[in-house]
């Protein structure tokens, strides 16, 4: 169970009901017809579904119908995300022992994809470090 | 040849296919947990069965290992079965990284134990064997060194966040 306080429910509802009347009656109607839409939000292109997920996708890949980078947050899980890091017990221990616990919040909430990028490019960055420390080396005559 | 561009992948991707039992675990498996920790290679826990050994030689080798010492310099050793299994933990330099592989791992034991504490998890299209967060914290807690005490707080505040869902995993 995440944190010990219940979501916000009338809160989240009257954010929901806020963003479909932002809608274009256009896209409402697609969405309220099953269809996903596409719009520019805070200057990324979010792919929404009938069903309320949301993902940002690269316009390089507009076109494709399964291409995405990575999944947008629903407004109950953002709300349940503000709650577990406001009441968490084990986030205030972090804390306390000067985790910098939003990086590993942020680091969290990526997908497994992305995550596993991170890994490779944290190891073969290691990688070109080591080699660039080796050729630097003073001879050691 | 691989590049040395994806480590992780390349390394898992050979392990998979030859069919090696191994569970990822340390910095990589920290790392995929959403740890803000940074690791320097692939640290792998495998079965010390000979003919498992002998896959995990055979997977390995493409990549030219060589016995990582502590200075970080390297040096050739013969790298086969009977090497492995007369031996039990190895630092490994590799064409595509640093690879550690381990017989045990300290606070879990060995393998059958390790995977007691590991789960498959699905990446992409890949399914990786990996220590959960509570066998990361209970390794970390046993092995007592300074950087695994570091961690520690972040695991646990990990393991309280892992039900939000960020990863799959399947049993």
């Amino acid at each position: 169970m995440i944190g010990s306080r219940p979501p916000d429910a009338p809160k989240l509802a009257r954010r929901r009901q806020e963003r479909l009347t932002e809608l274009e009656p256009e896209a409402l109607r697609r969405l309220e017809a099953g269809e996903a839409i596409r719009y520019d939000l805070n200057g990324e292109l979010v792919k929404e579904y009938a069903d309320g997920r949301r993902f940002v996708v690269h316009p390089a890949n507009a076109e494709r119908p399964d291409a995405h980078i990575r999944e947008l947050l629903s407004d109950e899980e953002h709300e349940r995300i503000r709650v577990f890091v406001e009441t968490s017990e084990a986030v205030a221990r972090a804390r306390d022992f000067g985790v910098d616990i939003s990086l590993t919040l942020a680091n969290a909430l990526l997908t497994p994809e992305e995550r596993w990028h991170r890994v490779n490019a944290a190891i073969a960055q290691a990688q070109r470090l080591q080699g660039s420390a080796k050729r630097n080396r003073p001879d050691p005559i | 040849m691989p590049d040395g561009t994806a480590p992780i992948e390349t390394v898992v991707d050979a392990l998979d296919a030859a069919g090696v039992e191994y569970v990822l675990i340390d910095g990589a498996a920290m790392m995929l947990h959403g740890s803000s920790y940074v690791t320097q290679d692939v640290d792998i826990c495998y079965e010390r069965s000979p003919a498992n050994v002998t896959t995990l030689v055979a997977a390995l080798a493409p990549f030219d290992p060589r016995l990582r010492l502590e200075s970080g310099e390297s040096v050739p050793f013969v790298w086969d079965a009977r090497t492995v299994l007369n031996g039990a933990n190895f630092t490994l330099k590799t064409s595509v990284g640093d690879v550690d592989i381990l017989g045990s791992v300290t606070g879990l034991g060995s393998y059958e134990d390790v995977q007691a504490h590991a789960a498959r998890y699905t990446i992409g299209a890949r399914e990786v064997p990996m220590l959960t967060i509570e066998g990361l914290i209970i390794a970390k807690r046993a092995a007592g060194r300074p950087k695994d005490q570091l961690v520690l707080p972040e695991l646990e505040a990990l393991r309280s966040l892992n039900p939000l869902g960020a990863e799959r995993r399947e049993d």
